[in-house]
């Protein structure tokens, strides 16, 4: 099947509305629903009967039974859940954790089961890819998600997990102020320096871009992850509750979310209108008017419209440019339809934004245009993004050793070598953090794991090479080597928040159980899952027994995972990833028995092969 | 082995035009991308397309930094730094970076600026100096390379203070 | 206390932060830096008259590392004799021992900062003896 046969499609999975879009004869095109409605509420309806539901269905539903919808889950993902109820309040329940390993991710109490943030992410992902499917019943091609530019690694990969868990596998990342810049650039193809003020229901994004000769490439970005129109919201509740004379705290989750819906509409309204009201009902029976103005809710948005111009003023120095620079300023994000918040980017720009652009659509239309470049190498346009957080380790002295400065183009690399603190020390602690700060405590945590076997040396002597290397999507990968010794130690790495990759493949797993998938859908899935683990298994026995291999078996064998990781990436059909399984296992066999020889004689004789005495 | 200048062709010297660095940098990962390779594989890159990006990224950083260029440049040239420190320049450090702590310590956010400001300036004016040890087209004295070991010196402990006086700032708006 | 314990608390409680008045006849100082993390250190002892080091001070900028072992360096100083100073080493541990890695420069700036310190006390009792001589 070639590949303009294969539809690819762009998706903004966001906080408060989501779409799915894709190209067609070069022009970008909205999925609909039957009534024509390109938004689908990013709203997820757990019913009693096992049903789930997605949309403005859920929407209703969850009007009837509110402790049973969930609402922006965007916020909560790769959080934990001590991070979660900092959050403001949106109406959710969270469950409590019951062991550590719960606690590293946030879980919402929906009645009889508890579901994660990827969980109800990929819900929405199922939706939007079905409605991408109807139209004319193509075979799914690239898929691309866009994400705050902001999101850190664990953000990003739990976005990647919701991916896969609605079984998609063949998906790019793209920020969305990048994506924004591609839509309007596509239209208007006029070269210059452009920055991007996104401002969605639960993410700011600013990205300063240069558009030149159908490159964009971004020089700076920004933001912050939890700052949005739901904030405002929560404001103007709060002032619905002192009027009604009710207290936060007191209020349950569903008391809460009506508030907050209420508080919404308002602020809606006031985008066409000088001032908006409503009746409010206390618990005496009395009706009273609440009224709301355009310059009273200029008010409660300002605190949070000057955070965003802290940011904008740190995304420009970084950037090496001034608002003067600009040739044009785009709006993304339907929050930015606010008056205020248009004005609040006028006076802090110095310019007019462009306009022409849905500000709901623009970020969906751009990651079509997107997965349609990547998909159908069509050349006339090329992104180049930066890394938006600075990546690095903690060191002795619980400091936050920097690896790759925010702001460097990305796919990059970087190896950086480190050494111990104590004579015989015997291994090694390493914190992967991401963040800006000069103490790791201050830092975003990824990951953490330890290196062992370090041989024997004075303090200092020892040398340690961390290799970060981040991909276009963004995302992070970490090798330790201790350079010292011939031998390369297998390394561990834990999430410290978010799902671990055992844990999403087992709801994989789980999904399937409890979805009518056709019997090939079913395979496939379970295939990817074995390749997964099969590949991970094998690269680690490769780490530590290699020696026990001729170069040229060793060769064979990487090839062999090469091979079935190329295999995962694309095979659609399951009996080519079980072939290609099945290779795996037949060229490892001989390798496995050698490896279980060893670890006989290592219990009969007491010592480790490898040349270390136990 | 190739090194930034000959990845990005640019012409090896320490004087570097900004825009034709952009160019060149931009250019090189525009004929690498997916969308425009003949025989690209599957949208996902490959190691060596990976490492190749990566390549052309990370000369672009070593040549945007004016010490990282001239540390390059010195290489090419086979000579190398010695490690000697001046007592003054420690002194001088040790100095600047207790008043920056103190002014950081009382939160006074104008004075931490001074202290950046000052710092740039003084980059500044080392860049100047190490664009006339690098003349063009000639090779650099032995003796030079103690003087330009001191100036890149100073311009790493004046990258560090810089740093923490940023951070410091972004607490303190 | 075991020595990874001692590494970790002397991290977030470092001991002996401060100045000693570098004119002080008694007083030796060194500065060092690392330029290749950006980082400074001041180590100074006091010293008494029998050549014991009766105090330790230090004050170092980032480099967390170095704060951890300044502050172990200056605790382990005090009440030796120069000569003892001198020979600073890790004590060996025979526990397993998993530390946060240290960044290259920083393992060997305090050692460099306490011979510093040893040099510089040296040669003012030398200058002092000097000036005693009788002409």
């Amino acid at each position: 099947m070639t590949s303009s046969s294969r539809r690819a499609i762009g998706i903004d999975l966001g906080t408060t509305n989501s779409l799915v879009a894709w190209v067609t004869d070069g022009h970008s095109v909205l999925g609909t629903d039957d009534a024509g409605s390109s938004l689908v509420p990013s709203v997820v309806f757990y019913a009693d009967d096992g049903r789930v539901l997605v949309g403005s269905v859920a929407e209703q539903c969850g009007t009837q039974q509110p402790e049973r919808a969930i609402y922006s889950a965007k916020r909560f993902l790769g959080l934990e859940h001590s991070e979660a109820k900092a959050q403001p309040l949106l109406g959710q329940r969270l469950a409590e954790p019951s062991n550590e390993e719960e606690s590293r991710t946030v879980r919402f109490d929906v009645g009889d089961r508890k579901v994660t943030p990827t969980e109800v992410s990929a819900e929405i992902l199922r939706q939007l890819v079905e409605r991408a499917r109807q139209p004319s019943a193509l075979e799914l091609g690239l898929v691309v998600i866009t994400v705050p530019a902001y999101f850190d690694d664990t953000q990003r990969q739990a976005t990647r997990d919701a991916a896969r868990l609605a079984g998609l596998e063949q998906v790019r990342l793209l920020n969305e102020p990048t994506a924004a810049a591609l839509a309007y650039g596509l239209g208007q193809r006029t070269n210059g320096l452009y920055a991007v003020y996104d401002l969605g229901g639960g993410t700011f994004d600013i990205s300063v871009l240069c558009l030149e000769d159908g490159v964009f490439q971004v020089k700076s970005t920004g933001g912050d992850t939890a700052l949005g129109g739901d904030d405002i919201d929560k404001a103007i509740g709060g002032l619905l509750l002192q009027a009604l004379g009710f207290s936060a705290e007191l209020l349950g989750p569903a008391a809460v979310r009506t508030v907050l819906q209420q508080a919404r509409a308002l602020k809606h309204q006031l985008t066409h209108k000088t001032t908006a009201a409503i009746q409010l009902m206390h618990v005496n029976g009395t009706e009273t008017n609440f009224e709301l103005n355009r310059h009273q809710l200029k008010q409660l948005a300002y605190p949070l419209l000057e955070r965003t111009g802290k940011t904008v003023r740190r995304a420009l120095r970084d950037a090496n440019v001034q608002a003067c620079d600009l040739n044009g300023v785009i709006l993304v994000g339907g929050t930015t339809r606010m008056p205020c918040v248009a004005d609040f980017v006028r006076d802090l720009l110095g310019q007019k934004p462009l306009a022409g652009i849905d500000p709901d659509c623009v970020v969906a239309q751009g990651a079509a245009h997107q997965a349609d470049l990547l998909q159908n190498r069509s050349d006339s346009v090329l992104l180049l993004d930066v890394l938006p957080l600075s990546l690095g380790i903690e060191t002795m002295g619980g400091g936050f050793e920097r690896l790759i400065g925010r702001n460097t183009p990305v796919p990059t690399a970087a190896h950086t070598v480190f050494t111990t603190a104590a004579d015989d020390q015997t291994g090694y602690e390493i914190h992967v953090l991401q963040g800006e700060r000069e103490m790791a405590c201050n830092c975003r945590s990824l990951a953490k794991f330890v290196l062992r076997g370090i041989p024997p040396l004075p303090a200092g002597k020892a040398r340690l090479q961390v290799s970060f290397c981040v991909d276009e999507s963004g995302l992070l990968t970490v090798q330790a080597k201790e350079l010292t010794s011939a031998i390369v130690q297998v390394v561990e790495v834990r999430p410290t928040r978010g799902l671990s990759r055992t844990e999403v493949d087992r709801m994989i797993v789980e999904t399937l159980e409890n979805r009518e998938t056709d019997a090939e859908t079913r395979r496939l899935t379970e295939f990817r899952v074995h390749s997964r683990a099969l590949i991970d298994v094998v690269n680690q026995a490769l780490a530590v027994d290699s020696d026990l291999l001729t170069d040229a078996e060793a060769l064979e064998i990487r090839t062999g995972v090469q091979r079935l990781k190329k295999g995962l990436q694309s095979a659609e059909r399951s009996l080519l990833l079980e072939l290609l399984l099945e290779d795996l296992h037949s060229l490892t066999e001989p390798f496995n028995e050698r490896r279980v020889n060893r670890a006989i004689m290592q219990v009969v004789t007491g010592q480790d092969l490898r040349g270390q005495q136990q | 082995m190739p090194d930034a200048f000959d990845v990005l062709h640019i012409e090896p010297q320490f004087v570097v035009d900004r825009s034709e660095l952009e160019r060149h940098h931009r250019a090189l990962l525009a004929e690498l991308h997916p969308s425009r390779q003949a025989t690209a594989p599957a949208p996902a890159p490959t190691d060596a397309l990976f490492a190749k990006q990566g390549a052309i990224n990370a000369a672009y950083q070593q040549l945007s930094d004016p010490l990282t260029r001239a540390e390059l440049l010195l290489t090419r040239q086979g000579l190398s730094l010695s490690s000697a420190q001046s007592p003054e320049l420690v002194a001088r450090i040790f100095e600047q970076r207790q008043a920056l702590e103190q002014a950081v310590s009382i939160r006074d956010a104008s004075a931490v600026s001074n202290c950046v400001g000052a710092s740039r300036a003084r980059q500044a004016q080392l860049h100047s100096a190490l664009a006339t040890h690098f003349p063009q087209g000639a090779a650099v004295t032995l003796r030079q390379t103690a003087e330009i070991g001191l100036i890149l010196q100073e311009l790493r402990y004046l990258n560090k203070l810089i740093q923490r006086g940023e951070q410091a700032l972004d607490d303190l708006e | 206390m075991k020595y990874s314990e001692k590494i970790l608390d002397h991290n977030s409680a470092p001991r002996n932060v401060g100045t000693l008045d570098v004119n002080d006849p008694q007083v030796g100082t060194g500065l060092v830096g690392s330029p290749a993390c950006g980082d400074v250190m001041r180590l100074q002892i006091r010293v008494d008259d029998e050549g014991r080091i009766e105090a330790a001070r230090f004050k170092t900028f980032g480099c967390g590392s170095a704060i951890a072992a300044s502050s172990l360096v200056t605790e382990w100083v005090t009440g030796k004799s120069l000569e003892a100073a001198a020979s600073v080493k890790n004590e060996a541990i025979a526990e397993e021992l998993n530390l946060p890695p240290v960044k290259l420069h920083c393992s060997v700036l305090a050692e460099q900062a306490i011979e510093q310190a040893i040099a510089d006390y040296r040669r003012k009792q030398a200058a002092r003896k000097a000036d005693q001589e009788p002409r």
